[in-house]
């Protein structure tokens, strides 16, 4: 759905994206996770056609999305910061949106009223809460029937219930109509259980990318204890982080899991025990091999 | 994959009226006011059909209505494009699927609606109001130069939005854009008045036709209605209502749309990275740093300087450092740091600053003969001179003899340029010449000189000029005083009835014919007014409505006697009355004739009787 080609984009001298490539396929549930200042928010502008590239390209089922309103169309956009007009309340926006995206379902957003029900519609949207602004936003995108929906920071001061509805909403959306979505976030908890495509971004650079299941079985968990003296990891597997406990080495290994079992076997080790690791410490680790790391800090 | 699309949105400009319609209210208020109920009130207050037509037109004419838009053009433009001040909004309505053509005109459309519509709407209400006084034909010429007007205004608005990434910025563009020619003409004048020799005079000039590239101050100064006062019937009057500055207005039109194609092109290209910065375009920024390092650094060394006496090389010194400080002020608030020192902009700061140098070096030097030049006399239509009493004179030969003086004290520049700043030098008293030539363009040429008083080669000339009784006669009572009915005033704190203060007139006139007065710089005896004293006289006349106030020089500052404007008197009184003047001179005790009267009258029985003015000065003083 989405292909990202060597894309570059600098402010004043400072590069933000740096030779980017990205490939969201359709139907996906693409999660873009990375520190802060990664550049996530720049690329989602990218993507959504708001900022031009300065190198590369950017195609969107094959069209560029900048200046485009034909594929913009296809697409609806949340940012972290909403946008509404101070006197709009949710009936004024949703004639907005219904002028500006053709295929919006009237009938759907008739149909949803009963899900966001704690809306007043006729109340003006400044007035209403962090969460329930959000609610509206995603009411009315998901109203646009998009084929794709791009995420940013997206239910961040949503309620834990409202957060499930709306993934459930847009998950069978995505199940139903095969939609896409592009979701960035800093819950990775959450992603972990919406998404099925994982971007990190570092730096300006997307360091991995890979589907969930891949990501998290390629990305293990080891504890080993050895009857005598462990043997250097280094040389045989590709370790992220190593902890000693005793006799039991705590490893984060890099790699397919047969490979590695079988490797690790040729060691003789007492016990060996593999564990999946979380998004989260899949991050925190990845992120420790590219100098972001948790510094031990005492004060 | 691209979809032929509609030139703008509907749903954009149909939410932008919705939530931007205070706008349209503010300016329909203010038009209301400025339109329909004081025409209402000229009704209300009047019977008398050509009075009603006067008031009618002034009111159509007064200049409020052209300066209002300027502020109204800005508040549509303003709301409209606001979105391009706010990263949040910015982002979201471009990530909307709307390119950024229908988004520029489905916005430009909306503001012109907010501000168009009021205009048009107080036309309607004003109409009946019009088409009673009889001027039905004027209401179409008079709404389309408004919004034409409005339009232009507006236009300038939209660019200075998509030229800004604040909006402080867009308004400090709006105002720079509206007014830039004009202060930076404003600014060199303000140099050569205090340098230039003969220019001290050149601040004081306004005509507005030489600020073409600053519209506000152009069109407000230019366009406008006017009408032949001293028609007599209502369809004559009718008949000479006309709009001058019509083809400017329409060649500013014309540009306006070009404007607007520009503005879309820069639209287009418009970074939205670069919402909240103060300009949205990398090539508006060496732009600004000059211009402000220009107009802050003259303006701050001028005002400094202004105090005292201009030393050219203080004045350098203070312009030097005043640039330097606000281009790097500037480039503080586009980089927005204080980290701005690097070699580049160092060195383009030094090269601004010597630019900025190079030019008032030349100003000063004259180098392209300023101070030099006097206008042929086939150029103009009237010339000017102001000393003891203002000449004004509009036959060639007439202005040949005022170009004459004017040339005398340029042959003599060598001896008089240290008189430039009219500082006294060892006690001699100085007069003040100042020249006026008004060209047959409009355009107005003045300079201004200290003569010193003993500088007979110079003052000979200039008392043989001003020694003219029609003249000296004219300064006092004005150029139409056979029409005045004098009707009052005071000599020697005593009042005067009518039939003594004609009397006076006529034996002040027969005074000045038979040359009992002397007008004279420089060579008159120091005791000569020393007994005379000081006389009023007031009366009425009707205005003289012919003149046209932008081709006497000095007709403003007569305004309470003969000389005045009549939109200035028109729009204080309401309708063109009969007007009160007043006569104020001296008789001395040479006027033999006024001295005979006030005799007949029994004011005084003998010309001693005449008190001293030094004595009438300690009484107006104590």
């Amino acid at each position: 759905m989405i292909k990202i080609n060597k894309l570059s984009k600098s402010f004043d001298g400072h590069v933000v994206l740096n030779d980017l490539d990205m490939h969201v396929p359709k139907g996906a549930v693409y999660g873009l996770v990375g520190p802060n200042g990664a550049g996530k928010s720049t690329l989602m502008r990218l993507v959504t056609g708001i900022y031009r590239p300065d190198n590369g390209s950017i195609k969107i089922d094959g069209s560029d999305p900048y200046e485009n309103a034909a594929v913009k169309e296809r697409f609806a956009y949340i940012p972290d910061e909403l946008f509404y007009h101070v006197q709009d309340n949710t009936e004024d926006l949703k004639k907005y949106y219904a002028g500006l995206y053709p295929g919006f379902d009237h009938a759907l957003y008739e149909k949803l009223k009963e899900v966001f029900s704690s809306i007043d519609t006729k109340q003006p949207i400044r007035r209403l809460s962090k969460g329930m602004k959000k609610q509206v936003i995603f009411w009315l995108s998901i109203c646009c029937r998009p084929e794709l929906m791009i995420l940013d920071e997206p239910v961040d001061g949503l309620d834990p219930v409202m957060r499930r509805q709306i993934w459930s909403i847009l998950l069978s959306d995505v199940a139903e109509s095969g939609m896409t979505v592009l979701v960035s976030s800093h819950n990775l908890r959450e992603l972990e259980d919406v998404c099925d495509h994982v971007g990190i971004l570092h730096k300006g650079k997307l360091m991995i990318e890979h589907s969930l299941s891949d990501l998290q079985s390629n990305i293990m968990k080891i504890q080993v204890a050895y009857a005598n003296d462990a043997p250097d990891f280094h040389g045989i597997l590709d370790v992220l982080h190593e902890k000693t406990s005793g006799r039991v080495k705590e490893l984060i290994v890099r790699g397919d899991q047969e490979t590695v079992r079988r490797k690790l076997t040729a060691t003789n080790p007492l016990f060996t025990d593999m564990l999946p690791l979380t998004l989260e410490e899949i991050f925190i680790y990845e992120m420790g091999g590219a100098d972001y790391e948790i510094k031990d800090i005492f004060i | 994959m691209r979809s032929k699309t509609s030139l703008f949105k509907p749903v954009i400009i149909k939410t932008n009226l919705k939530r931007f319609w205070p706008v349209s209210l503010i300016y329909m208020i203010v038009l209301i006011f400025l339109l329909p109920v004081p025409l209402a009130d000229i009704f209300r207050h009047s019977d008398d059909g050509l009075g009603i037509m006067h008031s009618v037109i002034s009111i159509l004419s007064t200049s409020q209505l052209i300066i209002f838009p300027v502020f109204a053009a800005a508040g549509g433009a303003f709301t409209c494009f606001f979105y391009l001040f706010s990263a949040r909004s910015s982002n979201m309505i471009h990530a909307f699927p709307v390119d950024r053509k229908q988004l520029f005109a489905s916005n430009f459309i909306s503001g012109l609606i907010l501000i168009a519509a009021p205009q048009v709407i107080a036309a309607i209400i004003s109409a009946p109001f019009i088409m009673e006084a009889g001027l039905a034909r004027c209401i179409l010429p008079w709404l389309l130069t408004s919004l034409a007007c409005l339009f232009i205004f507006y236009v300038i608005a939209v660019l200075s939005c998509v030229l800004a990434g604040h909006a402080l910025a867009a308004l400090v563009f709006y105002a720079f854009f509206n007014l830039a020619e004009g202060l930076m003409i404003l600014l060199c004048r303000a140099f050569l008045s205090l340098t230039g020799f003969g220019l001290s005079g050149i601040l004081a000039v306004g005509n507005m036709r030489q600020y073409i590239l600053s519209p506000a101050m152009f069109i407000t100064g230019v366009f406008g209605l006017s009408a032949d006062y001293n028609q007599e019937t209502m369809q004559e009057f009718a008949r000479s209502v006309h709009y001058h500055g019509i083809i400017p207005l329409v060649i500013y039109v014309i540009v306006c749309c070009f404007i607007t194609l520009l503005a879309l092109y820069l639209y287009k290209k418009r970074r939205l990275e670069t919402v909240q910065e103060m300009s949205a375009f990398a090539f508006m920024r060496p732009l600004m740093r000059w211009i402000i390092a220009f107009g802050v650094g003259t303006a701050a060394a001028l005002a400094i300087e202004s105090m005292g006496i201009l030393s050219f090389p203080r004045f350098l010194v203070l312009l030097i450092i005043f640039a330097l400080l606000s281009f790097f002020a500037v480039e503080m608030v586009l980089k927005k740091s204080f980290r701005i020192f690097r070699k580049r902009t160092v060195i383009e700061a030094a090269l601004c600053v010597v630019c900025v140098s190079a030019l008032f070096i030349i100003l000063r030097n004259d180098t392209f003969g300023i101070t030099n030049r006097i206008p042929d006399p086939d150029e103009l239509s009237a010339a000017g001179l102001t000393s003891n009493v203002l000449i004004v004179k509009e036959d060639k030969e007439d202005i040949e003899k005022i170009e004459d003086v004017h040339k005398l004290i340029l042959e003599h520049k060598a001896e008089l340029i240290e008189y430039n700043s009219g500082a006294f030098h060892d006690g001699i008293p100085l007069e003040y010449l100042a020249f006026t030539y008004c060209r047959k363009d409009g355009s107005i040429l003045s300079r201004g000189y200290y003569i010193p008083v003993d500088m007979i080669e110079i003052i000979e000339p200039l008392n043989e000029l001003e020694n003219d009784a029609s003249l000296v006669s004219d300064y006092i009572f004005g150029i139409n005083s056979d029409d005045i009915k004098w009707d009052s005033g005071n000599i020697l704190e005593q009042s005067l009835d009518a039939e003594t203060a004609e009397a006076i007139y006529i034996a002040y006139r027969e005074d000045l014919e038979d040359g009992n007065i002397r007008w004279q710089t420089g060579s008159l005896e120091p005791d000569y007014w020393d007994r005379s004293c000081y006389v009023t006289l007031t009366g009425m006349v009707s205005p003289r409505l012919d003149l046209p106030q932008d081709k006497i020089p000095g007709m403003r500052a007569y305004y309470a006697g003969p000389y005045f404007s009549p939109a200035t008197t028109w729009s204080m009184y309401g309708t063109p009355a009969r007007e009160q003047v007043m006569a104020q001179f001296y008789v001395t005790t040479n006027c033999t004739h006024t001295i005979e009267v006030l005799k007949e009258a029994g004011i005084i029985e003998t010309a001693e009787d005449l008190l001293p003015r030094m004595d009438e000065d300690a009484i107006i003083v104590g």
